[in-house]
């Protein structure tokens, strides 16, 4: 798949999904599935709640496909909708909802919206990220930091030791370019 | 360590380096610290970027396109988590006017507690078996009941609606 292409064929799906087609709606869900139930997950919950999230998630996107007007607020929009809910199931999970500070509990909850969607953004963008910047610099991060191979185990798949570290400072770097190009934010990234 | 690039040294301390070395370099180098705290970020969410759902759920969210989206919405619910022969909690979801109701279930003590979640209901009168309720105005709200009750009458400023409930456990 030509990666560069990607944002273009997103617009072009989610434009298409409005209409109707299946197989724009069912890449959508692919695209965003990951960056959906991430949300979820990383808030503790558990198997069935996470499932209950996504489920309500891409229900709310289903419904508000219409609304959406431009792919790129996406990821955002998903992000935001998915934590909310999640906060909610969180809630009623702990039963510690205290009517009498609702106003807190609102001011708390979109605090905590507003930093998940943040993270699980940039989370999104460096798994597209990631994918942009392919072969040996794709592989190495995977192992690195998704697969948590040892440095012996990372030799053992034909990588000498002493290329690892120098390796990953440059691939790291490399997706860093990316996510510029890509539009994340200068306070996101840091400074060059 | 002394012959580490630069990049060697920030993916390093982005890593969570706290080595005298580390700290070293770092002090040697302050423009460097904004890359490292990028980099610091990058790598939790390389961290998080791979959480894959179940397969089951990818399946379902796709199948919600398909023209009888209501039924679908059930039996999305059926196809979702791992059921066993007695469910702690099951649910149940229907639509109706365009709007999404749903229940949720969950068993305390020998007893059902059932849980209204959707802003739908907001400010509705809840009958639920023999028991009734109202939800506040965010759509909550709570009954317990031996039983699964088998039907729910939603009271709203539109009208009452009736709903057959065949919760999916």
């Amino acid at each position: 798949m030509k990666f560069l292409g990607e944002d273009f064929q997103l617009e072009r799906h989610l434009k298409r999904a409005r209409l109707g087609d299946r197989d724009a709606w069912d890449r959508l869900v692919v695209h965003y599935q990951a960056l959906v139930y991430s949300i979820p997950r990383r808030m503790g919950l558990g198997d069935e709640d996470a499932a209950d999230v996504f489920q309500q998630t891409f229900i709310a996107l289903y419904r508000n496909l219409d609304r959406i007007q431009e792919a790129k607020t996406l990821p955002k929009w998903l992000a935001i909708t998915a934590s909310r809910e999640a906060l909610r199931v969180k809630r009623l999970r702990s039963r510690t909802e205290a009517s009498d500070h609702l106003d807190d509990v609102l001011a708390t909850e979109d605090a905590e919206s507003e930093r998940l969607a943040l993270e699980a953004d940039l989370a999104h963008q460096v798994r597209v990220g990631l994918k942009e910047l392919g072969g040996r610099c794709q592989e190495l991060l995977t192992w690195l930091y998704l697969e948590e191979l040892t440095y012996q185990e990372i030799e053992a798949r034909g990588t000498p030791i002493g290329a690892i570290g120098p390796t990953r400072g440059r691939c790291l770097e490399k997706l860093r370019k990316i996510l510029q190009t890509r539009g994340v934010s200068e306070e996101t990234l840091g400074d060059s | 360590m002394n012959d580490m690039t630069p990049e060697e040294w920030i993916a390093r301390l982005a890593e969570g380096d706290t080595s005298e070395q580390g700290s070293a370099w770092l002090a040697a180098n302050p423009s460097a610290k904004p890359r490292v705290l990028a980099l610091q970020r990058i790598v939790a969410g390389l961290k998080t970027a791979m959480t894959e759902p179940p397969t089951e759920l990818t399946a379902a969210a796709q199948n919600l396109f398909e023209e009888r989206r209501a039924r679908r919405v059930i039996s999305w619910q059926a196809a979702l988590g791992v059921r066993s022969s007695a469910p702690e909690a099951v649910s149940a979801t229907w639509e109706s006017g365009g709007i999404t109701r749903r229940l949720r279930a969950v068993r305390v003590n020998d007893e059902w507690e059932i849980l209204g979640q959707s802003e739908a209901f907001a400010g509705a009168e809840i009958v639920l078996g023999s028991t009734e309720t109202q939800a506040d105005s965010t759509g909550r709200f709570s009954v317990t009941s031996p039983t699964l009750p088998s039907q729910i009458e939603v009271f709203t400023e539109s009208g009452l609606e009736q709903i057959d409930l065949n919760f999916e456990g």
